[in-house]
């Protein structure tokens, strides 16, 4: 059975085909009246005629009627699957799409050093070469994902080849599903049927691609998903590039397990190394680097297959910096060498700014922010030991000071604040920063209960204290034990936190989004947080005094507000540890916004980077994906100017590592449909199989042209043109 | 009135034939045209009754030339003589339905053609002193006029021709056989019609009219489309006689009908030869001289 590359056209052939017999029956209607006498001999022609002249109108309408049908065939552009007759009358054409892998795991080599990428842009040159010169190609990367690089295939083959010779192996993690979704789409907008459409997927087929975790909504795996909506419109090939040994030990990830880091103690990491292999792994070592300088070097043990090992480690930092912390796997011998090293960019000493308004701010311990203060900014041994450095102000200076450099606003015992300060509050906490509020006497509810729920995690009810309801002393409880401030409390010991009497303190109502970290023994709530746009908002509610509790007096509270303004101060961790191909933006400070930075890649490569607009702010933006792709290969960067040095830790997507196979049996089945898979190798073999259509629209034009002539040709020989 | 007897000629056109309006008018032009344009020496006849002399002209009979003229002037004369006929001429005039077909590109319909050409030799029998007579049929004799060669009689019998109604169907062996029991006398009788009857029926008439001692002569008045059948597309074709109607593609049956035709026609004309029966087929965009020729060639048999 032909099939169309146009069905619509064809169904309007079929009905085009009634044309000649509609023109034929109203024809008979239009006729010219003629009085006519030699009636006889008209009518004896007319009896020996009769039976002749219905066969040839007979034969003409037919083959008016079928140059017809054959005209709009020809434009519906019919194929005919391969096959003598039809290679013998059409040309074989067919619209292709290779989609080639370059995401990290295409990096892996094979013991002869080819890596699985050079496999398949090889595989790929060879099926260019054995398709037909007809073939309309189109080049996708599975980098791209869903955004297409071109539209349809192009009949220009030399713009293929001319795509996959630019094709270069990428470093971030690659979407097949995605890309398979995409190829689907540029092949069906090719002129092709789906007979003659191809897809073919030159990937390492790892299973991890094919068999990962599937979306909430649907227990189909995405690439399986997309192969199978590619299997619905094409053929599909995939064409396995992989090494034959997958064996893998890849660092997948390198933390800093304190949330504040300084110069006067050891900072905790922790390197987490996974064996992707099939069988245990050999002992091994890792070297640790900060800035580049190797400062040790540890032993990893054997890994379990598919096990994962994490190598903690200390680093004691000299000086305030944003230091690159770097861990390098050493003679692993595996397949793929670009997940052996990690890096990890840390800001280290440098204080955070703490604002604290504070409604009764005088010197000593009587002003209600003292304790608050001193929490937070303990006498340091040396530069770069303090991990925030507060700023007291009274709350009616609060509308002038800028919050430019400010991390965190603390509204200890704060009386009302003007409206502008209000929405500077909001503004502030959008935009990332910290609030943490300490209600006291001072307090203004109905402007807090006005706050909440938008800012504020709770709505103020009363205070309740101990003299004034004859009661005993409350005491603070744990609520939410995993929650990261509550972490190195270490907790329920004598004389912490959990013993210390809270006298004062305000009964409230926690918003429905807000997270209770403590609560008192009356069960009303005590610590509170919640999320507030890019920012974070704390209430302790009771204010840090004496008068109010005892907190101050125990060893607990300096590690509770320093974990408390740790959690609420804006990350830069998320800006200086990337993964390969996102995109990097690094605020530029006030007075820098016309200083070019100078980036140093890992490869030692130099660039300027000017400061541009971005998000409503000035910042130095590293592209990750864009035509610059400037961080999309793992390493630390070094960003330099006159005003700050940063550097920059961009990793690899840890999933790629993972190069264990996917059967082809499994895929097979799972897609449900028709699907070949060969090793590349194989891919010549391809064509065996993959026997295209053959477009007959030539052909069938053709005949309808000599229909045409033949019905010219019978009806001047029949002697009427009708 | 035309200034000179030349100017006559045109008039042998039928297109230009139609112009005129009343048979009479017609057939007096015909006449004069056809006779500015013949050769000198036929048109007199050779009788007793000296009539004039004329000059000698290439292809006159010897015998006639006036040798005592010749002796005495030494020039070349004829003598000419008023012809005292002995001829008795009967036209027989079809007015079926049939012949009231005229195509769009015929300037004449078949029998305005019949009786311009039955008017016309009449007033030429006339002017020979051959007495007329004049026979109208359709399926059967409408109208009969008697014999004589006054010429007053050919007023007679063109108001019988234009007058005579159009109606029925051809029966040409009924109207035959009334004429041949009619006449007693031998008569020479024109028969001008389109023939549309079946062969055998025309011959059984001409049959009698030969068993009768008359001297039957044919002209067959054909309209130029049924000679040609010119129309390409698809036409009904209403009959004028026979009534029905016959839709047909009419390129497709073309061939046909000629041959149907020419079949017919052929067919007639052999059947008219084996009866020894003069037959002359016009057609009705044909200029009428040669009708008129045809006539006085037949007539110069029938008198010598």
């Amino acid at each position: 059975m032909p099939s169309f590359i146009h069905p619509g056209l064809a169904a309007a052939a079929l009905a085009t085909a009634v044309v000649p017999i509609l023109i034929h029956i109203l024809s008979r209607r239009r006729f010219r009246r003629q009085p006519w006498a030699a009636m006889r001999f008209l009518k004896r022609a007319q009896r020996k005629s009769r039976r002749r002249f219905r066969i040839e109108q007979w034969l003409l309408l037919s083959l008016r009627t079928a140059a017809v049908l054959l005209f709009g065939l020809a434009v519906a552009r019919p194929s005919l699957s391969a096959g003598r007759v039809s290679r013998a009358i059409g040309e074989p054409r067919a619209d292709r799409v290779i989609v080639l892998d370059d995401s990290l795991s295409m990096h892996a080599r094979r013991p002869d050093g080819r890596s699985s990428f050079d496999r398949a842009k090889d595989a790929a040159r060879t099926l260019l070469a054995q398709f037909n010169p007809a073939d309309a190609v189109a080049v996708h990367l599975v980098s791209a994902g869903d955004a297409a690089a071109v539209s349809r295939p192009s009949a220009d083959q030399a713009l293929a080849a001319r795509a996959l010779d630019a094709a270069m192996p990428r470093h971030d993690r690659g979407d097949s599903a995605a890309a398979l979704r995409a190829a689907a789409r540029i092949v069906m907008a090719g002129d092709a049927p789906p007979s003659a459409r191809a897809v073919y997927l030159l990937t390492d087929l790892n299973h991890r691609d094919w068999f990962n975790a599937p979306a909430a909504s649907t227990d189909v795996p995405p690439a399986i998903a997309a192969a199978r909506e590619v299997a619905r419109v094409a053929r599909l090939a995939l064409i396995d590039c992989g090494p034959p040994a997958r064996y893998n030990l890849a660092l997948t990830d390198l933390t800093c397990e304190d949330a504040l880091v300084g110069c006067d103690f050891p900072v905790r990491f922790t390197a987490s190394i996974d064996n992707f292999g099939a069988s245990t792994s050999s002992p091994t070592r890792l070297e640790v680097q900060v800035n580049q300088t190797i400062v040790q070097t540890l032993d990893v043990p054997a890994i379990p297959a598919a096990g994962r090992r994490a190598i903690p480690f200390s680093i004691r930092f000299e000086r305030p910096e944003v230091a690159a912390v770097s861990a390098h796997l050493l003679q692993t011998r595996d397949a793929l060498a670009a997940d052996d090293t990690r890096a990890r960019a840390v800001e280290v000493g440098v204080p955070r700014r703490v604002l604290i308004v504070d409604g009764h701010a005088t010197a000593g311990p009587a002003s209600d922010s003292f304790y608050l203060r001193h929490a937070l900014a303990p006498r340091a041994r040396r530069e770069g030991g303090a991990y925030f450095a507060p700023t007291v102000i009274a709350d009616v200076e609060f509308d002038g000071t800028p919050l430019h450099d400010v991390a965190i606003v603390a509204l200890t015992n704060a009386g009302p604040l003007s409206d502008r300060s209000l929405r500077r509050l909001m503004q502030f906490v959008d935009a990332g920063g910290g609030l943490w509020l300490l209600p006291g006497n001072r307090t203004p509810v109905e402007q807090w209960q006005a706050l909440a729920p938008r800012l504020l995690p709770v709505r103020l009810d009363s205070i309740r204290s101990s003299e004034s309801d004859a009661a005993h002393p409350t005491r603070p409880a744990v609520a939410d034990p995993t929650h990261p401030i509550l972490r190195d409390l270490g907790g329920p010991r004598s004389g912490g936190l959990l013993s210390a009497e809270i006298r004062r303190f305000w009964r409230a109502e926690p918003a429905p989004s807000a997270r209770v970290i403590l609560r008192l023994d009356t069960g009303d709530p005590f610590l509170i947080e919640h999320d507030v746009g890019r920012g974070r908002v704390a209430c302790l509610l009771s204010a840090p005094t004496m008068e109010w509790n005892n907190l101050a007096a125990k060893p607990d509270f300096v590690p509770l507000v320093l974990a408390t303004a740790s959690r609420l101060a804006p990350s830069s961790d998320s800006t200086l540890n990337r993964t390969a191909g996102q995109p990097c933006v690094i605020p530029v400070r006030e007075g820098a916004a016309d200083r070019i930075a100078r980036l140093t890649r890992p490869d030692g490569s130099v660039s300027d980077v000017p400061p541009m607009q971005h998000d409503g702010r000035v910042a130095y933006v590293l592209d990750g994906d864009g035509p610059r792709a400037v961080t999309s290969v793992p390493g630390v960067y070094e960003l330099a100017s006159t005003q700050c040095r940063r550097r920059i830790a961009v990793t690899a997507p840890p999933e790629e590592s993972d190069l264990r196979p996917a059967e082809p049996r499994a895929i097979r089945e799972a897609i449900d449909g028709q699907v070949t898979i060969i090793d590349a190798v194989g891919v010549t073999a391809l064509f065996g199989r993959d026997a295209p259509t053959s477009e007959i629209g030539g052909a069938v034009f053709g005949a309808a042209f000599l229909l045409v002539l033949a019905e010219t040709l019978l009806a001047a020989w029949f002697g009427h043109r009708t | 009135m035309p200034a000179t007897l030349h100017e006559y000629r045109k008039y042998l056109d039928p297109a230009v034939l139609a112009r005129l309006t009343g048979l009479e008018l017609r057939a007096r032009h015909l006449v004069e045209g056809f006779v500015s344009g013949m050769h000198r020496s036929p048109y007199r006849g050779h009788s007793v009754e000296f009539a004039e002399h004329r000059k000698y002209c290439q292809g006159d009979d010897l015998r006639h030339l006036d040798w005592r003229v010749l002796a005495r002037t030494d020039k070349h004369y004829v003598k000419q003589y008023d012809q005292e006929t002995n001829l008795q001429l009967t036209f027989v005039v079809d007015c079926s339905a049939s012949m009231s077909f005229r195509s769009p590109d015929s300037p004449l319909s078949k029998r305005e053609y019949a009786t311009a050409l039955a008017a016309a030799l009449a007033y030429l029998a006339l002017r020979q002193s051959d007495a007329v007579g004049l026979a109208v049929f359709d399926d059967r004799v409408t109208r009969f006029v008697r014999h004589s060669n006054q010429p007053t009689h050919w007023k007679a019998i063109v108001a019988e021709l234009e007058h005579a109604p159009t109606a029925r169907t051809t029966r040409l062996r009924h109207a035959l056989d009334e004429i041949a029991e009619q006449l007693e006398r031998r008569h020479v009788i024109v028969l001008i019609s389109d023939l549309f009857d079946e062969p055998d029926e025309i011959l059984h008439g001409l049959r009698h009219l030969r068993y009768r001692r008359h001297e039957p002569i044919v002209y067959h008045v054909l309209d130029h489309a049924e000679l040609t059948f010119p129309f390409q597309e698809l036409t009904r074709f209403e009959g004028l006689e026979e009534g029905g109607h016959l839709l047909t593609q009419a390129r497709a049956v073309r061939d046909g009908y000629l041959a149907e035709l020419n079949a017919f026609i052929d067919d007639v004309r052999r059947r008219c030869r084996q009866q020894r029966v003069d037959y002359a087929l016009f057609d009705t965009r044909e200029p009428l001289d040669r009708a008129l020729s045809v006539f006085l060639a037949t007539r110069g048999d029938r008198t010598r």
